[in-house]
């Protein structure tokens, strides 16, 4: 390497530097800052307005020892993550083949389909849904006229969870419109040349359409999984912010917030929150390292 | 093909870290922007003033803002106001971030949680020197202001806890309104018979078994107070005693069945009595201005009866309760004026007759004698509800402990679970008492 090109090397790097600068302050001082001070706060009994004092790995042990309803947030989560995810991303996989199949305006379709996902995370959003979902909401009106007596969706403890389910899923937009990009890349060749050799639809798409599009998939999945675990709004609006009723749609992070902010202990808020990072990069790395097994690249994995 | 590997596994990694970030940046210190109040160039002052409530009283305390900005020219006052959910929760963060608001309207059950914790700016000097008057209060109100011998708080309203009831709905059935003798066997009769006659999807009373105020009362009439020297006093069959009365008014309609009560909040517009799907609910007196106004039947007329007796009380539980409070934030970088705010609310006899007793009867009495005869309808039966509580109640207890905001909602929550049949009674009961016990234990 001669003196020049390392030179024009630095160059390139200071202008990259410059670029990213306010990136860098922002993750220095918005985002590593305050999570060793979360870090730090979390082995502390911290009250918000008194000083934070040491309790070393106290709200750890008590978190997995005497907290009930640490173990009910960790159950709803779970389940939440459980069912959310996969029924949204089946359906977002659909609805992106049938948008795939070049219909007339289809601009137009995959705009619609996308504005839940824009105005889902919406207090206003969750406030609507609340209401037509209630027991003498817009849901329970029409199965009232076909001659079915519903239960108050968001008020019964059976089904308060799904309710916030269904509103996920029902933000299916933009795992669709990843699908959809994945599935334009997809050489229509292949498919003609299966149809032509004799494999029928489903044979199709689970040989020839999966595999090719199974990077998507994992994208997604793990993209939806990290932002299962820690969906707050939907469970704080539904249940007004109380987890309930009967704790039933008592969210991990909804739980963290009340600890921190209802019930003046920060300290233990800090600590759930880190164990949900824990949380988060394990199912993560699990999927990483499954990966293995179902994810194919068309590169042979070479990078 | 776009799709790489290395493509996809950069985008995941830069997502885990962004996910990361948030859940961390959740927890750790609120960014504080603009210490407290900020102090334009031209020397005026701004203060910011929050409260929760109903429209009503958005409308009246803005007005009086406005006449304070008036009168004193360099002050301005900015309201931030919300209703009672997610009060105490936004304004917990702000006191963390050290930028809450100058003026809080504060409640009984936050103040000594609050005021230990150095969050509440000390009134007493500003007492002392007469620059925010408290000769004509009531001492009772000042006493419950106080913790730890300094005045934190100055009482908005004086109120007591009562039975909100559909009067016109009463003589329609022929049923006799509430006596002030009733006791908590005449309240079941009532709600069972209005659910009779009414059949179903209308209800005797809201479900307030779930409310920590109205069972506190039920344990006030055995003669202690609910909460004793920093732990629950309340035994387990006197919680058995008190859920088993709901039970039964829920089996027979006299009361709202367990979901029509999760689905109601503390919004006096989602209340049962409001919607015209019940005609009884337990409230505190001055809501009663408000029940009034948003009542879906505008033609029928309510009426408030203290809470029922004990069938053999060794006390009256009813007592009069300072409703709301004003208070200083400790930070606040202009407490003198903020002393001056509070004294204009409670004693300037303008803003007074603005306010009306929508926060509850005025503090002081030289205010109170003043108002009464120029009052409207609705809000003498307010007046007159306070004369008969005060000749006809016991003191009120001390402050709520350390923690209770936490005791409180695991009492909701056990009422939840009785009501929709997850577990017994009494396993229910003796994990809240086991729950309620450890949680005071550790908040001291």
């Amino acid at each position: 390497m001669t003196a020049r090109r390392v030179k024009r090397r630095y160059a390139h790097s200071g202008a990259a530097l410059l670029f990213l600068a306010p990136w860098l302050v922002g993750l220095l001082f918005l985002t590593l800052g305050p999570m060793l001070v979360s870090l730090y706060i979390s082995f502390t009994d911290y009250s918000i307005l008194a000083a934070p004092s040491w309790v070393g790995l106290g709200n750890y042990t008590t978190m997995f020892t005497s907290d009930k309803l640490f173990i009910q947030s960790l159950k709803v989560t779970f389940t939440y993550v459980a069912v959310s995810v996969p029924v949204k991303l089946i359906f977002a996989l659909l609805v992106a083949m049938l948008l795939n199949k070049g219909i007339r305006g289809l601009g137009i379709y995959r705009t619609v389909y996308y504005i839940p996902t824009l105005l889902g995370g919406s207090v206003a959003i969750a406030m609507l849904w609340r209401k037509m979902l209630g027991g003498d909401g817009l849901l329970n009106g029409v199965l009232a006229m076909v001659g079915i007596k519903a239960p108050d969706w968001v008020a019964n403890p059976k089904y308060a969870l799904y309710s916030i389910v269904l509103l996920s899923v029902w933000q299916f937009g933009s795992s669709m419109i990843i699908f959809l990009a994945g599935l334009k890349q997809i050489p229509p060749e292949y498919d003609e040349a299966s149809a032509v050799d004799g494999a029928g639809p489903l044979r199709r798409f689970f040989n020839i359409t999966l595999p090719i599009l199974s990077p998507v998939i994992f994208f997604n999945l793990v993209m939806q999984l990290i932002t299962s675990f820690q969906s707050f709004t939907q469970a704080f609006v539904i249940s007004n912010g109380s987890g309930g009723p009967v704790n039933s749609t008592l969210m991990y992070s909804l739980y963290l917030y009340k600890k921190g902010f209802s019930f003046f202990q920060m300290g233990y808020a800090s600590a759930m929150a880190w164990v949900l990072v824990i949380l988060i990069g394990v199912f993560t790395l699990l999927v990483f390292r499954s990966s293995k097994l179902w994810v194919h690249y068309e590169d042979g994995g070479k990078s | 093909m776009l799709i790489t590997k290395k493509w996809v596994t950069l985008f995941c990694m830069s997502l885990l870290l962004l996910a990361t970030a948030c859940s961390g940046a959740s927890t750790g210190s609120t960014a504080s922007s603009g210490e407290g109040s900020e102090e334009a160039a031209s020397g005026d002052i701004q203060l910011r003033m929050t409260w929760w409530g109903s429209q009503t009283r958005h409308d009246l305390t803005t007005k009086v803002i406005k006449l304070f900005e008036e009168k004193h020219p360099g002050i301005t006052i900015k309201p931030e106001y919300s209703g009672w959910d997610g009060y105490f929760d936004k304004l917990t963060t702000q006191v963390a971030g050290s930028n809450a608001p100058d003026i809080v309207q504060m409640d009984y059950a936050f103040l000594t949680d609050f005021a230990r914790r150095g969050a509440l700016l000390d009134l007493t000097p500003y007492s002392e020197s007469k620059e925010l008057r408290t000769d004509d209060h009531d001492a009772s109100m000042l006493k419950a202001g106080s913790i730890d011998d300094k005045l934190y708080a100055i009482t908005l309203g004086v109120n007591a806890p009562g039975v909100i009831y559909d009067a016109t709905l009463f003589k329609e059935l022929g049923i006799e309104e509430p006596q002030e003798s009733w006791t908590w066997k005449d309240f079941s009769d009532i709600a069972a018979r209005i659910a009779a006659e009414k059949g179903e999807g209308f209800y005797g009373s809201a479900d307030v078994s779930g409310t920590t105020n109205m069972f506190e009362v039920f344990i006030r009439q055995t003669g202690k107070g609910l909460f004793e020297g920093g732990t629950m006093a309340a035994t387990s069959e006197e919680l058995q005693q008190w859920f088993d009365m709901w039970g039964a008014l829920r089996e027979n309609g006299g009361v709202t069945p367990a979901e029509v009560t999760a689905s109601t909040t503390n919004a006096l517009e989602t209340r049962p009595i409001s919607l015209g799907t019940a005609a009884m609910d337990f409230a505190w007196s001055n809501q009663l201005l408000t029940f009034q106004q948003v009542n879906k039947n505008q033609d029928h007329k309510l009426g408030i009866q203290v809470l029922p007796h004990g069938e053999n009380e060794k006390q009256i539980g009813e007592y009069l309760k300072a409703g709301q409070f004003l208070s200083g934030y400790a930070k606040t970088k202009h407490p003198k004026e903020v002393a001056m705010f509070i004294d204009f609310m409670v004693n300037d006899p303008e803003a007074t007759a603005i306010l009306g007793s929508e926060r509850g009867v005025p503090v002081n009495s030289s205010i109170r004698e003043q108002m009464q005869p120029t009052l409207p309808e609705a809000e003498q039966a307010i007046f007159q509800f306070i004369d008969v509580v005060s000749k006809n109640s016991s003191e009120i207890d001390p402050p709520y402990p350390q923690g209770f905001s936490e005791v409180d909602t695991s009492f909701k929550s056990a009422s939840e679970q009785i009501a929709f049949g997850q577990g017994s009674t009494s396993d229910v009961i003796a994990q809240f008492i086991e729950g309620a016990k450890a949680t005071l234990a550790s908040s001291q």
